[in-house]
């Protein structure tokens, strides 16, 4: 196994997260977030999916309050082994990659004037393009992004 | 039959510059095994005894020089082909499959390595496979055709445990653990797998007793240099030290004593992973692929991943992952400590605890006076009589006492005052003869005592009253009448006293030689059950100073935690609050 060469570190600014969500939703109904991740250089970058919305929920990556509450995480945790091609992402320069995710599949949300969700940011491996050499778990260097938290209502179920 | 025609290529994934491929100690060893219809007819093969099967024989050379890795695979007895075992390849077809060598073979030592696939191919024909498969029904014997690779060459960059010593040796720890570990309920494991689950569990529970332990045992002062807490919860603070020893309780607690459940079944976009949880769902731990790779000790181990899964669960800590991998986890502890309380890695790796770091000195550091105390005139850099803190007038100084002189030092500007030393009769007024130099104690007053200050010599004692700034009369008396209940041997030639601080408040400490007896200040007496060894209850004192000490002195100002004993040249810092020695820092 290679070593990478030291610049692949981007800071935090290289790159930023939205997350996009409707004004209301139906309890009991999906509850579809839309995820973006935008690279705001010029250079093309590899990212590592993990822990991220880009590979579904695998992790509790979401902060999720409903009425000022933290609402549980229900869904699974991963401890991760080596990772392949697949779990990386390619972002050219100016491009962005995009996601949805459902809330309902790991988070029982109740009837809320307000729920809030926060992506925790970390980006957990991201390489330039130029240097992708493939390395272990335990060289990867995790860096923290910035973007935008989401706010809508869950409403009960319409009768039917 | 025809056994012409086939051929078979292995190949590693390498870097472009390599001849070999690289890996490291536990990552495996992923190879692609092809095989490839070379003829222009179709063939149908049987795939028994290649990796298009998966392993069921030893069917692979690998060695390192002369020598070859042990298979550790099972070895499988076929019954009768069906249609279903054979492959069908059309002219110039390939098939091909890749999988980890290291899962069949005992590859631990770093090396050059060779492998080659030199096997038979039991069945191979251009007939239908339900024909060939009744072929051979009917005869009850193949003729093999023997085949063999391309050698394809590898270097492992580090070594790791070798499979076979581990199980052998962790048997008997496996053993001995029993009575304290719970069995498992197992969900789809093979015989096997609970085997090695069974000693993982046995040492997951081990390393979690000993890291509660270890956080319990480490005395206040040994934490800020304690390298294995620092490491991966970053720089001592109490609150975190706190919250990470009682993580490892609730760890060990679930590990001990609940029904933990291993399920071998992955969700398969899930089982290249070491293993997963729903934190909501204790204690089943889903176990992937790479658990089974692991070894059962050292970095992402078997028994640090079970670590690692159960802090998941909310009943238990509830960790979550925000980093993970070694270097992470520091980077996390650096940058970002608080978050390493609820990150699971971080736990995981200080169980593990490899490479293997301590939790700081087990003695406390000898400084020199010298160079802890400032402007110390010629003479007075050590070896002192007595020492003792100003009160009333004199508050914010101490004093140091050697011979017939004395040095006043100043605890805010942490240097001695100039013009010392002076004659002790020429600053302390009223000593009555006799008691004007060669202290061999001194110390403040405390309770009903507040003000006052006592001057050891022989078997007498003097009191100073510091508002008035002189000797009260009637003195010197003798130590016997004034100081009630002092055991025998303790009513002549202190070493010196100090007061407690913090959780020793009210109390101060008599010491002579190698032992000491505790005086309650305001019950006016020495409390029962002394004399004690110094060593006994005086915790982390470096070698040198478990014999007794020359002086010793309360700090005052910012310093008023410790306590400072001095002997020689050198002297120590006691914490009142953690009550142990310090280290440097």
């Amino acid at each position: 196994m290679a070593h990478r060469s030291d610049d692949y570190k981007a800071s935090g600014s290289a790159l930023k997260y939205s997350l996009i969500a409707e004004d209301s939703y139906s309890m009991g109904k999906p509850i579809i977030l839309g995820f973006t991740l935008e690279n705001l250089t010029n250079e093309c970058f590899w990212i590592l999916t993990w822990y991220t919305p880009l590979e579904g929920l695998k992790g509790r990556i979401l902060k999720v309050t409903c009425r000022g509450k933290e609402i549980l995480y229900n869904g699974l945790m991963v401890k991760r082994g080596g990772p392949e091609l697949a779990d990386y992402v390619r972002i050219g320069p100016k491009g962005s990659v995009s996601a949805k995710v459902d809330l309902s599949a790991a988070y029982s949300l109740p009837v809320s004037n307000e729920c809030r969700v926060e992506f925790e940011g970390r980006i957990h491996d991201i390489v330039r393009d130029t240097n992708f050499v493939f390395i272990g778990r335990d060289e990867h260097h995790w860096i923290d992004i910035k973007g935008n938290a989401v706010a809508f209502r869950v409403v009960g179920p319409l009768r039917e | 039959m025809d056994s012409e025609g086939l051929s078979v290529r292995i190949d590693f994934e390498r870097p472009r510059y390599s001849k070999r491929a690289l890996f490291k100690g536990e990552e495996g060893q992923k190879l692609r095994f092809t095989l490839t219809n070379e003829s222009d007819t179709t063939l149908n093969v049987l795939k028994w005894h290649t990796p298009l099967i998966g392993f069921d024989s030893d069917m692979f050379r690998v060695k390192k020089g002369g020598e070859q890795a042990v298979y550790l695979g099972p070895i499988v007895k076929w019954g009768l082909p069906r249609p279903e075992d054979y492959l069908t390849l059309e002219p110039k077809a390939s098939e091909s499959v890749e999988f980890d060598l290291a899962e069949a073979y005992d590859i631990f030592e770093a090396g050059d390595y060779s492998v080659q696939y030199e096997s038979s191919i039991l069945d191979v024909g251009r007939e239908e496979p339900e024909a060939l498969a009744k072929m051979a029904a009917d005869c009850n014997e193949y003729i093999p055709t023997s085949v063999s690779s391309n050698v394809a060459e590898f270097r492992l960059l580090d070594g790791k445990m070798p499979r076979q010593l581990k199980g052998v040796a962790f048997d008997s720890i496996a053993q001995m653990q029993k009575v304290s570990a719970k069995v498992p309920t197992y969900r789809n494991c093979t015989p096997e797998q609970q085997k090695l689950l069974e000693i993982a569990l046995a040492d997951a529970v081990k390393i979690t007793l000993e890291s509660k332990n270890i956080l319990l045992n480490t005395v206040e002062c040994a934490r800020s240099e304690a390298s294995r807490f620092t490491n991966w919860f970053g720089a001592y603070d109490g609150y975190r030290y706190d919250r990470v020893k009682s993580n490892f309780g609730s760890i060990w607690d679930a590990l001990a004593n609940k029904d933990i459940i291993f399920n071998a079944k992955c969700d398969p976009e899930l089982c290249h992973a070491f293993a997963y949880v729903y934190p909501t769902n204790p204690y089943e731990i889903f176990l992937g692929n790479a658990f089974w790779r692991a070894s059962l000790n050292g970095t992402d181990s078997q028994s640090g991943t079970i670590v690692h899964e159960t802090s998941h669960f909310y009943i238990v800590v509830g960790t979550n992952d925000h980093v993970y991998g070694q270097s992470g986890c520091q980077q996390l502890a650096t940058g970002n400590p608080a978050k390493t309380v609820s990150n699971a890695d971080s736990h995981e790796y200080f169980a593990e605890n490899n490479p293997e770091r301590n939790m700081g000195a087990d003695r406390g550091s000898i400084f020199v006076t010298s160079s802890g105390w400032r402007e110390m005139p010629a003479g007075f850099q050590g070896s002192f009589n007595a020492a003792l803190n100003g009160d009333g007038p004199f508050k914010g100084k101490c004093f140091f006492f050697k011979g017939v002189s004395y040095v006043r030092y100043d605890w805010n500007a942490e240097r001695a005052d100039p013009g010392y030393p002076r004659k002790i009769k020429d600053g302390w007024r009223n000593l009555p003869a006799g008691f004007q130099g060669s202290f061999s104690a001194a110390i403040n007053g405390d309770g009903p005592f507040k003000g006052k200050c006592f001057f050891f010599k022989g078997d007498s004692y003097v009191r100073y009253d510091w508002n008035e700034d002189r000797a009260d009369p009637d003195y010197p008396k003798k130590i016997k009448d004034g100081w009630n209940n002092l055991p025998a041997g303790f009513q002549r030639s202190f070493d010196d006293l100090i007061n407690g601080s913090g959780p020793f408040a009210g109390k101060c400490y008599i010491f002579k030689g190698d032992s000491y007896v505790r005086y309650d200040w305001k019950a006016d007496r020495a409390d029962p059950g002394y004399p004690a060894k110094i060593i006994k209850n005086w915790r982390r004192l470096p070698a040198g100073f478990e014999g007794g000490f020359n002086a010793a002195l309360e700090g005052d100002g910012k310093f008023s935690s410790k306590g400072y004993f001095f002997k020689g040249k050198s002297y120590i810092r006691y914490n009142w609050n953690g009550d142990c020695a310090e280290s440097e820092s």
